[in-house]
This record gives structure tokens, C-alpha cells and sequence, in this order.
């Protein structure tokens, strides 16, 4: 864990606290909060910005890059999250709120930020909309685990539990489309660059389970459609499989593939 | 709806198993994962999951009505049957029985001038044959870095100049200048007046040099050269050495290919990392790169391109069938259930 005191930075060190004035005021301040969201995702955007012309191409190539992409992600989700779910406006605040800075946490301590050159292989147009899409997937399906684990919480038959499933599962539906992009994007770049549309490497059988799970649990919703705790439980279990697509399968040594210059 | 209940519960059952084969592939590695997935027995639930989805149509009135959900799971349809056209069994069985290659996937090394019809396969120790020969017209890489000479002191001091010719450099701490004065790609030398004198030769290969001068502050300037594949050079005194560092970020690789049949030329185009070229239901990637003495060898990868039509054209009908069901309904749903509440307010 190391502390980044440049300018790069100290803008990370910025938006996250803007994330966490937003965590606090929330509740009792709505009005405010929105206002300090508002700032941070527009410092988030100039955190992005700086990245893409100190390294000059599109900053997703590494760790780094894609957790400040995803922390300007936040925002954006944010508000068409608004538009699809009609929950107290205050707790979806937090939930973005708390989201972020959970994003913004590997980009800040973790990962370093050294820039590197682009490899021949990631010099495509593919290269943006396949990591965009997959990463905007990744935040609606995040909190939609966030509405799955707050239903499990919940007893059965409780009348919320309706209401909490119907919120993850609109979450999933905005980003299911996304992450079918993202991973059709992904086999599409792989027949130009490596000449094949599916490699069976790690970290394309670990976005197929992804995408799996999220079938699995749009299919059961229509199979049992009062069945929330099984939904609750599939959603987490989606946000569980994205962690390890994301994070294990690039800094682990047990999964080599051809994915790994994201390392 | 017996049969649909049964129907559900084999789809939910086999999209688990796949899940399950999935996460097992993972820790296998992408060669063997791919001997998995098309062993006998991953063929027969490709073949029971294809079943499935088809069975689908006729149980499901709501997947005939209704034109996205046709769509998505028409589109996995052909995914998947675009996998099983593009595969090695299925080039075997079409070969037996249709002619045509019965691999699909080889590499070729070319170096420039060179060309063939055979490419050496994965899968088996004969060659696979092309109907029509490759040849490689040129090779190159370009980089991000550019090549320079460094100098090292015996004193331990260093500095590192750009392997171009220019102007003479003045080196810190009074050392005097540097100066890159001439660069050769085929360096040799000649006798003229019973002195060795450098030349640029037209003759085959490459032995690219620079030509350094060196003046001290004091003394007499001297005349040396550095070598890009020999090592490191040394003043006559001794006192400073010199080395060609070669550049190492790798931008791009490049090779100019060129399909001949019947002895004529009849395409030719330029291949590059996520660029290749089609020919006759094949494709041809820019693989490896590497020399040979001094000659470029370009790795190209064949790929045969059958099956892939039914795979982008799947991925095409999956995104447009989700994005008509899913989309819209969602933000219709939440518009109908707002005005709802509105209304109950009232």
C-alpha cells in the first residue's frame, strides 16, 4: 500500500473524499450531497482526463487506469440509476457514494501508476467500448449485490423483500445487455488480434461465468418469480464471480493467460 | 406445462453445468481447457444445449411472438453452431466427406522474399496445404523508443545520445563533444591507399554501425565506431566505452504479404498486430517476430474463417434482441410506476 503525492494522485485522494462528504451528508443533507457528488464525479472526470494526457491513449490498460475509469463511472450510473429505481433518493446516494470509494480505494493505495506503453495488441478501436462496457456492467451489477445483500438480510415474506428484489434485478437487466457487449466486443478483438473469437483463456471462461450467473438469474426469475432469497443469493454470487474475473484472475500467478498485460 | 416446467428446469440445469465446466476450465489453462470443451463427452452437451435451445421454439409460444426473444435465443443458436462449424472436428468431418482442409489453425516463417503454400499445423505433423502460396514482401517493427549510444567513463560517470547523425554534443564536466558523424546499415571496409576506410555496402544482408567522433578538451579527437549487434566499443586510451542500446517498447510488427496464384500476384496488403488479411476463407495474423542472422522472420498465423459468419452474425441478434426486451421495458416500467403512485397521491 503506498500513498501517490503527485498531482494524479491527489486528485484520486480528492474525488474519494468528496465520495465520503457525500457518504455523511446523504441522510440528513440530500440537497448538499447531491451538489458534492456532482463536484466529485466532475474532479473524477479531470482525474481520468490528466491520466489519458500524461499516457497518451485511452487509460484502461492496467489496474490503475481501470479503477479511475471506474470511479468516473459512478456518477453517470448514478443518475440513470435514478431513473430506473424508485428508492429513496438518499440511500441510492450512499450506496453510489460507498460504491466509489470502494473503486477509488485500489487506484489510490494499491496499484501503481507508472505509465506504460500501449502493446501492439491493445492498439484497436475495440479496445475502449470492450473495457467500457464491461466495467459499466460491473458497477450496475455491484449494486445490484448491494440490493442482494440487503435482502438477505431481510426475513421471508417480509412485503420490502418484493421491492428490494425488484431494484436488483433492474439493476441487472440495465447491465446484463452491457456485459453480453462487453464480452462480444472481447470475442471480436480476439479474432483480429489473435485469430481466434473465443481462446478459452482464464479470464474469458471467468466472464462467461459471469454472464452465466446473470442468466441463470434472469432465467430463474421467470422459473420462480417469488423465490427473492434465490435472486438475492444469484446476484451476490454474480458481484462475487465479477471480483474474481476482475482482480484474481489478473493478480493471481494461478490463472496465465493471454489477458495478462492488465496485471 | 409439464413439459414447459421440465423445460425450465434442464435449461437452468445445464447453463449451471456449464458455469461449473467453465470455472473447472479456468484452472486449467487456455490449451488444455480447450481439449476440455471439445473432448466427446463436452460435444455431446454442446449438441444437448443446441437441442435445448430449439426445443425452446416449439414450447415457448412467447419466444415465436415475441421478435427480441426470438432474437437472443436465435442468436445463441448461432453461436453456437458457428463454434461447431469453425471447429477441428468438424473441418475433419467436412474434409472427409466435402473436401477441403481438415485444419484450422497453422503458422508459417517467412523471410522477406520467401514464400509457400504449406503451413505447419498444431494439431498434427504433416503440413497443411493452401490452394495458393504466400510470400512476404517485407518486414518491420517500428517502436515507441528510438536507438542511442551510451558512453560510459571510467570514472563511472554516463551519458546516453541519440543514435542519429547531428551536431556535436558537448559532454558535461569538460569532457568535450560527441558527435554521431556518419551511420551505415551495411558497414564494411575497404583498403584504399594502404588505409582501412569505412563504406556503405550494396551487398545482401545488414551490419548497421555508427561512426563516433570524439574530442576532448584536451588532446587529440579520435575516430571510433559502435556496432548495434557487437558488443561494447573502447577508446584507443581506454578511457570511455561505448554501446549501442537497441529500443525496446515495441509500438507495432508489420509485415507486407503477398497472395500468388498461378504465378500471379493477386492481392497484397499490408498485416499488422490486429490487422490481418483475407484470402480465400482464410485469415492471416501477424503471429511472432524475430531475426535470423540479420533477416527479419515474420510468424504469420492462418486461420481458417469458416463458422465465423454464424458466430458475429449470433452476437449481432443477441445485442439487438436484449437491447429491444430489456431497455425499454425497464424505463417504460418505471415511468408506468411512477404515474401509479401519482395517482394514488391524488
Amino acid at each position: 500500500m503506498a500513498i501517490k503525492t503527485d498531482l494524479q494522485g491527489c486528485l484520486i485522494y480528492a474525488v474519494m473524499l468528496g465520495y465520503l462528504a457525500v457518504l455523511c451528508l446523504a441522510r440528513r443533507h440530500p440537497k448538499q450531497a447531491k451538489a458534492v457528488f456532482l463536484c466529485s464525479f466532475l474532479l473524477s472526470a479531470v482525474a481520468f482526463i490528466y491520466r489519458w494526457a500524461a499516457v497518451g491513449h485511452l487509460p484502461m490498460q492496467n489496474m490503475f487506469e481501470v479503477f479511475v475509469f471506474l470511479g468516473f463511472c459512478i456518477w453517470p450510473i448514478h443518475q440513470v440509476s435514478k431513473k430506473l429505481l424508485s428508492v429513496d433518493y438518499s440511500v441510492l446516494l450512499m450506496i453510489d457514494a460507498a460504491v466509489g470509494l470502494i473503486v477509488l480505494f485500489p487506484a489510490g493505495f494499491v496499484f501503481h501508476h507508472k505509465p506504460q506503453y500501449l502493446p501492439p495488441a491493445l492498439q484497436f478501436w475495440l479496445f475502449g467500448p470492450h473495457v467500457a462496457a464491461y466495467m459499466l456492467a460491473y458497477i450496475f451489477m455491484t449494486k445490484a449485490a448491494v440490493f442482494g445483500l440487503q435482502g438477505m438480510r431481510i426475513p421471508a415474506g417480509r412485503p420490502e423483500n418484493a421491492a428490494i428484489a425488484d431494484y436488483s434485478y433492474r439493476l441487472i437487466a440495465a447491465g446484463f445487455p452491457l456485459l453480453t457487449l462487453g464480452l462480444f466486443l472481447g470475442s471480436i478483438w480476439g479474432k483480429y488480434a489473435w485469430g481466434d473469437w473465443w481462446g478459452w483463456d482464464p479470464k474469458e471462461l471467468w466472464s462467461l461465468v459471469c454472464w452465466l450467473v446473470y442468466a441463470i438469474y434472469l432465467h430463474s426469475r421467470l422459473v420462480w418469480p417469488k423465490r427473492y432469497s434465490l435472486h438475492h443469493v444469484l446476484a451476490v454470487v454474480g458481484l462475487i464471480c465479477i471480483i474474481i474475473t476482475l482482480l484474481w484472475v489478473n493478480l493471481s500467478k494461478l490463472f496465465s493467460g493471454m489477458h495478462n498485460y492488465a496485471s | 406445462m409439464r413439459i414447459k416446467q421440465l423445460m425450465n428446469g434442464l435449461v437452468l440445469i445445464l447453463l449451471g453445468i456449464l458455469a461449473v465446466c467453465a470455472v473447472y476450465g479456468a484452472f486449467l489453462g487456455a490449451q488444455q481447457a480447450q481439449a476440455f470443451f471439445s473432448s466427446p463427452v463436452m460435444i455431446g452437451f454442446w449438441c444437448l444445449l443446441m437441442a435445448v435451445l430449439a426445443a425452446g421454439f416449439a414450447v415457448y409460444s412467447v419466444l415465436r411472438r415475441k421478435s427480441a426473444l426470438m432474437l437472443i435465443h436465435g442468436g445463441c443458436l448461432a453461436v453456437l453452431a458457428g463454434g461447431m462449424i469453425g471447429s477441428q472436428k468438424a473441418h475433419q468431418w467436412a474434409a472427409a466427406r466435402l473436401g477441403g482442409p481438415d485444419w484450422t489453425k497453422g503458422q508459417m516463417q517467412l523471410q522477406p522474399g520467401q514464400s509457400a503454400s504449406h503451413v505447419k499445423l498444431e494439431t498434427k505433423d504433416q503440413p497443411g496445404h493452401l490452394p495458393f502460396e504466400v510470400r512476404l514482401k517485407d518486414a518491420s517493427i517500428d517502436y515507441y523508443d528510438k536507438p542511442a549510444i551510451g558512453l560510459y567513463f571510467n570514472d563511472g560517470a554516463g551519458w546516453v545520445i541519440k543514435a542519429e547523425k547531428g551536431e556535436p554534443i558537448t559532454i558535461p564536466d569538460g569532457r568535450g563533444t560527441i558527435e554521431v558523424s556518419a551511420v551505415y546499415r551495411n558497414f564494411k571496409l575497404r583498403s584504399e591507399n594502404g588505409q582501412m576506410v569505412p563504406y556503405e555496402s550494396d551487398e545482401p544482408g545488414t551490419n548497421p554501425a555508427y561512426q563516433l567522433v570524439y574530442r576532448p578538451a584536451a588532446g587529440q579527437q579520435e575516430t571510433f565506431y559502435v556496432f548495434e549487434r557487437f558488443g561494447m566499443h573502447t577508446l584507443s586510451d581506454r578511457t570511455c566505452r561505448a554501446e549501442y542500446i537497441a529500443p525496446r517498447a515495441v509500438k507495432d510488427y508489420k509485415s507486407t504479404l503477398q497472395i500468388i496464384q498461378n504465378g500471379r500476384v493477386v492481392k497484397e496488403a499490408a498485416i499488422e498486430v490486429n490487422k490481418p488479411l483475407y484470402y480465400g476463407g482464410y485469415h492471416f495474423y501477424q503471429h511472432t517476430f524475430g531475426y535470423n542472422q540479420s533477416e527479419p522472420v515474420s510468424g504469420i498465423m492462418v486461420v481458417s474463417a469458416r463458422g465465423i459468419g454464424f458466430v458475429f452474425g449470433g452476437y449481432g441478434m443477441i445485442l439487438a434482441g436484449l437491447a429491444m426486451h430489456v431497455w425499454p421495458k425497464l424505463f417504460a416500467q418505471r415511468r408506468k410506476s411512477d404515474s401509479r403512485r401519482g395517482n394514488d397521491g391524488n
